[in-house]
């Protein structure tokens, strides 16, 4: 069952080629058994909203069975997702939503110009993040801020529309689009 | 009270979905190319829809951990499709806005070309 669930997780991407340079670390079966329960309960307990204790009750069991059946495709790292998750919710969603505010009010800023200023060009910035998951939270993080959209990525290059350039060597671009949500990338797929 | 309050909450925050889903529109007509247009797309469809569906979720009693999970989804698959259209059509050669400036992305465009890996 490869859901959203496994966006934090190696085991998303099972059968794509990587390079040479990317980490993937497997944890014990107990723990990725383990997360593979609480994300399933979880589930249940959302889906079936207006609470009740049967209700709990026969989810816990089929929680149990089916965790049982498919915790192998579910994960990779097991319970490290739980703390991920944490990062996730704590310190990466403020500073996430701020910037797709931004995002917003800067493709505003465009349209409604008569003149519309833009700039547009592709750059490339470089990756310093070794897990695969973490290299698609940064794409999907970049398509998402201000002006830029991820088009391809190669080793540890990405390729970046940007609709005003600001930066056009390597060093300059990756400071001005990745900066901020490495540093959160990495901590959070350490 | 609390009813009212979550209530204007969710039609500030439908509103605003709405505003942001205009202005995607607007984008995608204004906007000279497919790669800006797809910038202007992805943006404001991304909060309209967010915003939009957080609205309706304070809006109807009952809805918001549906609205919630519906929000989630889009965040996450959003910009993988944008993603994908963008590289299918670089690669496919749609032609970039002329006065698009560094193009780093032809090297490797040609390379492939010539290699002819084709996935």
């Amino acid at each position: 069952m490869k859901s959203v669930f496994s966006l934090f997780d190696e085991n998303f991407f099972t059968n794509i080629k990587w390079g040479d340079n990317v980490e993937r670390v497997e944890s014990s079966k107990a723990s990725r058994y383990l997360y593979a329960v609480l994300i399933y309960y979880l589930l249940w307990i959302v889906l079936t909203y207006p609470f009740s204790l049967q209700e709990w009750e026969a989810g816990a069991l089929i929680a149990f069975l089916g965790a049982l059946l498919s915790y192998k495709q579910l994960s990779v790292s097991g319970i490290k997702n739980i703390k991920r998750i944490g990062i996730l919710i704590f310190w990466y969603l403020p500073v996430f939503t701020w910037e797709m505010i931004k995002a917003n009010i800067h493709v505003a800023s465009i349209v409604l110009n008569p003149k519309m200023p833009i700039k547009p060009g592709i750059v490339k910035i470089k990756t310093n993040l070794k897990s695969p998951v973490a290299r698609v939270w940064l794409a999907n993080s970049i398509t998402l801020t201000p002006g830029t959209l991820s088009l391809d990525i190669e080793d540890d290059y990405l390729y970046i529309h940007w609709i005003t350039v600001k930066a056009k060597d390597v060093k300059g671009a990756t400071h001005e689009i990745a900066g901020k949500f490495e540093r959160i990338l990495e901590a959070m797929f350490k | 009270m609390l009813d009212a309050i979550l209530g204007w909450l969710g039609v500030v925050l439908v509103s605003i979905g709405v505003f942001f889903l205009f202005l995607g529109a607007l984008g995608i007509f204004r906007l000279p190319d497919l790669f800006n247009r797809l910038q202007a797309g992805t943006k404001s469809t991304t909060l309209g829809v967010v915003a939009t569906t957080l609205g309706v979720g304070l809006l109807a009693k009952g809805w918001l951990p549906f609205s919630v999970a519906i929000a989630i989804f889009l965040l996450m698959t959003n910009p993988i499709s944008s993603h994908s259209v963008a590289r299918a059509s670089y690669r496919a050669g749609v032609k970039l806005y002329p006065g698009t400036d560094p193009d780093e992305c032809a090297e490797r465009h040609l390379e492939i070309h010539e290699e002819g890996e084709d996935e």
